[in-house]
């Protein structure tokens, strides 16, 4: 199926509402149309799913889309349905019992239809996907499938077979952040031997203004935050490690500023989460402390500036999350703050997800009497146990995991530390050749001072948010119910 | 959680185990019973969240500060406790109708609520693109359904007077909070902490204020003729009893031998036992006398006289080895009800 310019814009109206394809967008879904697999690396928020929501309209079949975080996959259904799809199902361990069971024995009524990677361990499961006229199957954050990468998740290694299992069908791998190693492994592990196209996107997004602060101690790191979060236009974003963080300096900002200030990581219950996120989305608030939980299928266009109180784990994920800032093209600003032991603590993170030879050893030579009662580290050893890998080929590759996740800090302190152009020095990483040269709106060298007011990112107090009207029950039913 | 002290009487030493239970709604008879000696079964399933490490560490710290003291048969509260539970009390919102707690389905009818506010509001301005709140599958279903076959023009005005009617009957500040506790079209819910900026009452309160205004909200509709009756109807439950409990009840209510029972239902006789113990707790019309012989009452009535936490099982087998447990128990639960009653 090849359909013109015109048939594929105007169903991109009739769809989505949009004119125009943003850049890459075209490009992916005539190659899918096509029938030709493809892996896709699109920076965030340059509307990778759109492209495989409009071939599986063309295509009238159900596209199969696996994806590894449930918050994720159920922003998307969101999304589909606020469009008004209403045959979107997301198959997660969210979903109770008797619902799986229902969905999953009507899979062949769902045009989308979204699958947690574990799910896929399930042999009614797979029945039911063999059962389907598969258009697409679309692996999301694809980089999970690469040893290299750094969100590695073991049960995106049965892909590969998956996709045998399903007949070749059409695939495509999306990720926003891939170096030349990780890409080629995710093909490896996908497509065997068998060569598909790779559309890459330049990671690099010119109107986000890279800095860096190195800060002495933590108390100034305190207060260097309370003066820019006081200084910077708004809406912003302040991405933190650890939830008890969040919500402590989400308690100083609201004491400190005049902003509206919320915190927003998993420890919330689901209605809070609901709340602060469309908060944000209306404007209602103007900052949010957030941990990685937040972000992923967050559509927020206005974003004026990401601040990183702690160190993000590696490069894909700093790109990610700052990602999310200037998504209407307009001048933005990413600061990461950075304070010596904010290594130490990234590492402590590290050490807590990774388990030791000792750890290892106990849990092979316990492995029955341990079994689903070990957590996360447990799942991990257990899905190698089971693929039939020795205790020593699993030390081997935790160790090479922990040297992988040293390089990847390695290089974020790099990134921190270089003295030449942020800007190139990212591109470099991901394998981009550099034909730009370093300019004033580009990046903070090492040691220069931050130009806020040559960017325009200083707020006008003015455009600060009034005290928000009493609420009166009475005034609250008359509103939401039209009387 | 200095409201735990509400739990604990200047009377009567309590077990501490036995009020976390019985506000995690964990149902075994022993905890039932005590909960029924100790006046708090109404509070069964107010906390369901409550986690065990946070409560323990909750005593540790009255009994440190002297608000409780620890004797033999469990914690008393002391006057100090009282003057501090008291104080509390003022500062504090308190859960008023703790005992529809038990009788919702949880947390499907907090989703639902929530839903059913939300899918009004939007459709009292015809709109079809929003993002839904969080809410399960079930949740979603049950809405769909009832949508579905009560679908009118004036939805909105309907969910609104019911709202304005109900909450007419409320403190207006309590009321003016509960409602910002749900989202709607161009209205975005505030979250406890959030309202708490700018109350007198703490997140904790707040969120206490949200389920108990809210399982009356239900109660509310269940009881009225709206066209919400049947929503509200299906998130309550039919019986306070567990499934398999009312099961064995009905059973005996047949007139159906206790052994039969225990073969019909493949259980063994320790679980009828348990059944009818829990069954004789919470239904009020529980025939005692089907169970205990005269001959009983009167061993009872001469062994076991005054406090009742004070009866021990080992005075009547001295007596009457033959005796049973259950006997026991059920003789127990009846006097604590005709004492209650008084």
């Amino acid at each position: 199926m090849q359909p013109t310019d015109e048939q594929l814009k105007k169903a991109l109206k009739h769809y989505f509402n949009f004119t125009t394809f943003r850049e890459g967008q075209e490009k992916i879904i005539r190659k899918l149309l096509a029938g030709e697999s493809t892996m896709a690396i699109l920076p965030t928020g340059t509307g990778k799913s759109l492209c495989y929501q409009l071939v599986g309209k063309l295509l009238q079949k159900p596209v199969v889309i696996i994806s590894p975080l449930i918050s994720l996959m159920q922003d998307q259904v969101e999304q589909l349905q606020f469009i008004g799809e209403k045959r979107v199902i997301a198959l997660t361990s969210a979903l109770s019992g008797r619902y799986k069971k229902q969905a999953v024995a009507n899979l062949a009524r769902f045009d989308f239809i979204y699958l947690a990677p574990e799910m896929l361990n399930k042999k009614e499961v797979i029945q039911a996907l063999l059962n389907l006229d598969l258009g697409l199957l679309v692996v999301d954050e694809a980089h999970c499938i690469s040893k290299w990468g750094p969100d590695f998740r073991p049960d995106y290694l049965g892909l590969g077979n998956l996709r045998k299992q399903l007949r070749d069908p059409v695939t495509l791998a999306l990720t926003a952040t891939a170096t030349d190693e990780v890409a080629a492994d995710i093909c490896r592990s996908l497509f065997g031997t068998k060569k598909v196209t790779v559309i890459r996107y330049s990671v690099d997004r010119p109107n986000i203004f890279l800095a860096v602060e190195k800060i002495s101690d933590q108390k100034e790191k305190k207060q260097r935050l309370i003066s820019l979060v006081n200084q910077l236009r708004t809406p912003g974003l302040i991405y933190f490690s650890s939830k008890k963080k969040a919500d402590e300096i989400a308690d100083l900002l609201r004491q400190k500023t005049m902003l509206r200030v919320n915190s927003y990581h998993a420890g919330l219950s689901s209605s809070d989460r609901y709340a602060i996120q469309q908060q944000f989305m209306q404007g209602e608030l103007d900052v949010v402390c957030a941990t990685s939980a937040f972000g992923m299928g967050i559509n927020k266009k206005n974003i004026r500036y990401i601040i990183h109180y702690h160190l993000p784990a590696d490069l894909e994920s700093y790109l990610q999350e700052i990602g999310r800032a200037g998504r209407d093209g307009k001048q933005s600003i990413a600061i990461l703050l950075y304070h010596q032991n904010d290594a130490n603590l990234q590492r402590h993170l590290m050490n807590a997800t990774l388990p030791d030879n000792d750890l290892i050893q106990y849990y092979m030579d316990n492995a029955q009497r341990l079994t689903g009662h070990v957590g996360e580290q447990g799942e991990l050893l257990d899905y190698y146990r089971k693929q039939g890998l020795s205790s020593t080929a699993i030390k081997e590759l935790f160790t090479r995991r922990r040297q992988s996740k040293n390089r990847n800090l390695s290089e974020i302190l790099a990134y921190i530390n270089t003295s030449g152009c942020r800007r190139r020095y990212i591109r470099e990483y991901f394998g981009e050749k550099d034909t730009q040269q370093h300019n004033s709106h580009c990046c903070q060298l090492l040691g220069e001072k931050l130009p806020l007011e040559f960017l325009w990112m200083i707020r006008d107090t003015e455009e600060d948010s009034p005290e928000p009207a009493k609420n009166n029950y009475r005034r609250i039913i008359e509103k939401l119910f039209n009387l | 959680m200095e409201e735990l002290l509400y739990f604990f009487s200047t009377t009567q030493p309590r077990r501490p185990a036995v009020i976390r239970q019985v506000l995690l709604n964990k149902r075994t008879v022993s905890n039932l019973f005590w909960g029924l000696r100790y006046g708090i079964l109404d509070w069964l399933a107010t906390y369901p969240q409550l986690q065990r490490e946070q409560f323990d560490a909750v005593i540790k710290t009255m009994l440190v500060k002297g608000w409780l003291i620890e004797e033999k048969q469990g914690l008393r509260l002391s006057l100090a406790g009282l003057n501090q539970s008291q104080a509390f009390e003022k500062k504090h919102y308190r859960i008023t109708k703790p005992f529809l707690f038990s009788r919702l389905k949880t947390p499907l009818w907090h989703e639902v609520l929530q839903l059913l506010v939300q899918v009004v509001s939007e459709t009292s301005y015809q709109n079809k693109q929003y993002y839904v709140v969080n809410s399960s599958m079930q949740a979603r279903v049950i809405i769909k359904q009832w949508y579905q076959k009560y679908y009118c023009k004036n939805l909105g005005q309907q969910l609104g007077n019911q709202l304005l009617e109900f909450l007419k009957q409320m403190n207006s500040s309590d009321a003016d909070l509960f409602m910002q506790l749900f989202s709607g079209h161009k209205v975005i819910a505030k979250t406890a902490e959030q309202l708490a900026y700018n109350s007198t009452y703490t997140g904790a309160d707040i969120e206490n204020l949200g389920r108990d205004l809210g399982s009356q909200l239900i109660d509310f509709l269940a009881k009225g003729t709206s066209i919400f009756k049947s929503l509200a109807q299906a998130l309550l439950k039919q019986n306070l009893l567990a499934q398999s409990t009312l099961e064995t009840y009905k059973l005996y209510q047949a007139g159906i031998p206790l052994a039969r029972i225990g073969k019909m239902r493949n259980l063994k006789a320790g679980t009828v036992s348990e059944h009818l113990l829990e069954a004789a707790i919470f239904i009020p019309e529980f025939d005692f006398k089907r169970l205990l012989t005269p001959q009983d009452y009167v061993l009872f009535n001469k062994i076991f006289q005054g406090e009742i936490d004070n009866w021990r099982y080992e005075k009547i087998q001295q007596a009457d080895p033959q005796s049973s447990f259950t006997k026991f128990r059920l003789y127990q639960i009846e006097q604590s009800k005709v004492e209650l009653s008084r």
